[in-house]
């Protein structure tokens, strides 16, 4: 009997000792923290941006995971970014706009970020109305991920570094636009170097924007 | 690039009245019909250019929900130059679109809209089949209100257009523009030295020095733009506030001479207290059109005006509180959270009351009493909602209190206070929604409207009545005015019903002689095969015989049979006295038709195109 007992209480703790692992696992609300306890990182630190982002853990190094306000798609989210509560715009689940400053050691850049309710099938005209928005003859590489196509094009123009790109949902509409602009702080001599090394984050970084399909939700 | 003239529509007229068909959601045949009548008499000659139109509703590659209403019109010329396709987009006339305008205009992000008449005019590029003649095609963009900023920002940013028309148009914004065109946007962060990595650079710039730029940078392609604006629209008006600038070829006119237009009134008026002032009212609009004050309360205060009403009194107040007790709670968090950014508003108009009712009282807008009467509602109003922010305050500190009966006493005491305040502002809104002050509201209003503008374009003896056109004549000292549209429509249509007629009359004809003497005809020569048949054999119809004697089979029998028939004539049947008295009366209509016209052309009797026109409206 008294073995029983033991293993009964054994298993409690075990029970309880899980409950509490599970408990300090569970993503906590950013919002609902106190401001002292957030992570020392700009985005963290800034009120408006601190709303998006859904976790205090990093989904890797340097990022922490965003939903957009129209809660049609997520992303990483740079530790150095904000985004301005000016000039963000959000209309229901159909459009939402913003730009995101993101402030990293050696460059500093601008993103400009646009979801629409966009059907798939029109992404020629889509990539035509991004070259001419950014008036360059920008030539798209697609690759297909899972439930998405992106489109990318380097810009270069005005000694501007970036990239110009397109999501598209293939499992649902929503399309994202994506201006990635990138300047060297003033004081930085290796420039050039850091940009490519940034470029080469920034391909990595697009490729974590996804969509939220109602399916994927009921999973 | 070179641009084209346009050969088929040249004429200010006719782009607004083909705007205004476009507000008109007709057919297609019926939209062809009318253009075709709408050339005629502007022009006074038959089109000779085949029409083709598309509909924003059959477009495929629009995105869902942003409002846009749309409408291509292709003019094709028999040589194949000098094409013409006009996309005329709709402005703001539903709730969706209102709601577009104020955050377009007055926010100046969502650019949806814009990219939606880009892709549906490359969408009706392709269904047109003009890609592959596009430089023997002008494009151009035809709008009024809210349609002309998404015309002339698509027109900016893509190139979707040659040219642009518009009249009394909701103008662009540099804001809106920093947004959606990237080689702008780029272009001003290095112009201003913006820091990449502060997002909200953009509203550190002084704005008057961002106008000028974007006034330089937008110059070539502004060339191209040409706005009819009438100085008492009171779009215009609210143009003045920041982030908007007017682009292109501007041809101001008086179209309400009666006052002096809102625009120079506010145009030293601050910012804010305009800004203020407008998202109040468009709220109020916005939420009024909806469903009156009840949906103004509650959009704007976050007040269910059902509860409210409930509780007139104390007992009545206890008892509904146990019963919504979560509906009340809820309403007064909605009011703690809405409240603030209301009096802010209401405040920033009450003491500015005397700057902006004054001026108004002084153009004539209002009179003084009627200013009175809204400044003293608008300063009720604030009292109200300040004594509301007074008992809310009060309300959470009894809350904190922990003392649970005290705080539903406290609660019971607060709650009927707040209906108290609360039915006393919907009292002030009522006030305020007087017919004489709305009345004003519909003359600023009709402003902005296409035929307002179109009935000041009167040259010579031409003019318009709403969108028809009119020519006036004299005869001795007395002018004479005759509605040409109307009196073309009668003449058409009048002869159309009478064509009509006549053909009805036909098939009348046709059936009197199919249902009565063909039919008389057929009878009688169904009797006479009988008759033949009987005398052929007579011996089949000896039961007939056997009827009325008895006899045996083999003892009798029918020899012969002869019939001795009588037809008598069909009588009062004949019906051509009738047809004769209907034929009579289309006869006597086209006289009339004819004479009506006749009237109007000795009328005119110098101006031979009007003749002119009832010749090629009579030939269709």
């Amino acid at each position: 009997m008294k073995g029983r007992i033991y293993i009964l209480l054994l298993l409690l703790i075990v029970v309880f000792l899980g409950g509490c692992q599970m408990e300090s696992k569970e993503t906590r609300k950013s919002s609902e923290m106190n401001v002292e306890d957030l992570p020392d990182v700009r985005a963290f630190q800034d009120e408006f941006t601190r709303n998006f982002l859904q976790s205090t853990e990093e989904t890797r190094s340097g990022y922490y995971p965003f939903l957009s306000g129209t809660g049609k798609y997520k992303m990483d989210f740079p530790a150095g970014g904000i985004i301005g509560e000016k000039s963000y715009a959000l209309e229901k689940e159909r459009f939402e706009s913003y730009l995101i400053g993101v402030q990293k050691e050696s460059v500093k850049s601008s993103v400009d970020i646009t979801y629409t309710a966009e059907k798939e099938g029109n992404e020629k005209v889509i990539l035509d109305m991004l070259r001419k928005s950014s008036n360059e003859e920008l030539k798209f590489k697609k690759e297909e991920l899972q439930g998405r196509g992106l489109y990318i094009a380097p810009l270069n123009e005005n000694g501007e570094f970036g990239f110009v790109s397109y999501i598209q949902n293939l499992s649902g509409v929503g399309g994202i636009q994506v201006f990635y602009v990138s300047e060297c702080n003033k004081e930085n001599e290796n420039c050039s170097k850091d940009i490519e090394k940034e470029n080469s984050l920034i391909i990595d970084w697009l490729k974590t924007i996804q969509f939220v399909n109602k399916e994927n939700e009921s999973e | 690039m070179i641009v084209m003239t346009e050969k088929v529509v040249t004429t200010e007229e006719f782009r607004l009245r083909l705007i205004d068909l476009e507000y008109k959601n007709i057919s297609k045949e019926e939209m062809i019909k009318r253009i075709k009548q709408i050339y005629l008499e502007e022009y006074g000659k038959k089109l000779s250019a085949e029409i083709e139109i598309y509909h924003s509703s059959e477009a495929t590659t629009l995105t869902q929900d942003t409002g846009f209403d749309g409408t291509a019109i292709h003019f094709k010329t028999h040589n194949g130059d000098n094409n013409e396709l006009y996309v005329i987009s709709q402005g703001s006339k539903d709730i969706v679109d209102w709601e577009y305008n104020i955050k377009a205009m007055f926010a100046g992000k969502d650019y949806s809209q814009a990219q939606d008449t880009h892709k549906f005019t490359e969408e009706t590029i392709n269904k047109f089949g003009i890609n592959s003649k596009k430089e023997m095609t002008s494009i151009i963009g035809l709008s009024h209100s809210l349609a002309h900023n998404n015309n002339t920002t698509a027109h900016l940013i893509y190139g979707t257009f040659d040219k642009v028309y518009s009249v009394n148009g909701a103008q662009t914004n540099y804001y809106q523009l920093y947004f959606a065109d990237r080689k702008f946007a780029n272009d001003v962060r290095s112009y201003f030295s913006m820091s990449y990595n502060n997002p909200d650079a953009i509203y550190d710039i002084d704005p008057n020095k961002l106008r000028q730029f974007a006034e330089a940078y937008y110059k070539d392609k502004a060339k191209n733009i040409h706005q009819v604006i009438s100085e008492d629209d009171p779009l215009y008006a609210v143009s003045v506030a920041r982030g908007f600038f007017t682009l292109g070829n501007v041809e101001i006119m008086d179209t309400n001479p009666d006052y002096p237009g809102l625009r120079s009134l506010i145009k030293d008026i601050p910012d804010e207290v305009i800004k203020d002032f407008q998202e109040l009212a468009i709220q109020y609009t916005t939420a009024s059109n909806q469903g009156g004050i009840k949906t103004v309360m509650h959009d704007i205060l976050g007040v269910n005006m059902d509860v409210v009403n409930k509780m007139d009194n104390w007992f009545n107040s206890v008892k509904a509180y146990a019963t919504y007790q979560p509906e009340i709670d809820t309403m007064i968090r909605q009011l703690d959270k809405k409240l603030p950014g209301v009096l802010k508003r209401v405040k920033m108009i009450t003491s500015n009351a005397e700057l902006i009712f004054g001026r108004l009282v002084k153009a004539g807008y209002i009179s003084n009493a009627q200013k009175q009467l809204i400044v003293k509602e608008f300063t009720n109003i604030e009292t109200e909602l300040d004594a509301i922010q007074e008992t809310l305050s009060r309300l959470v500190g009894v809350r904190d209190t922990g003392n649970f009966f005290v705080q539903i006493g406290g609660d019971i005491a607060a709650v009927v206070k707040l209906m108290g305040h609360i039915t006393a502002i919907q009292d002030s809104l009522e006030v305020l929604k007087r017919e004489d002050l709305l009345s004003i509201l519909e003359e600023i209003k009709a402003s902005h409207s296409i035929t307002e503008v179109l009935s000041s374009l009167s040259s010579g003896k031409k003019s318009y009545l709403g969108t028809d056109m009119v020519f006036s004549t004299k005869h001795g000292k007395k002018e004479i005015k005759v509605n040409i549209s109307a009196a073309l429509r009668m003449y058409q249509d009048g002869k159309a019903v009478l064509e009509e007629k006549s053909s009805e009359i036909d098939h009348f004809q046709t059936a009197i002689h199919r249902e009565i003497s063909q039919c008389y005809e057929n009878n009688k020569s169904q009797v006479m095969r009988k008759i033949d048949d009987i005398e052929a054999n007579p011996d089949l119809y000896s039961y007939l015989l056997r009827k009325h004697i008895y006899f045996s089979r083999l003892n009798k029998k029918v020899k012969r049979i002869r019939v001795y028939e009588v037809f008598f004539p069909l009588e009062t049947a004949n019906l051509n006295e009738e047809i004769h008295v209907l034929r009579k009366s289309v006869e006597k209509g086209y006289t009339y038709v004819e004479n009506y016209r006749k009237a109007i052309e000795d009328l005119f009797a110098e101006e031979k195109e009007i003749a002119n026109l009832f010749d090629l409206v009579g030939g269709e």
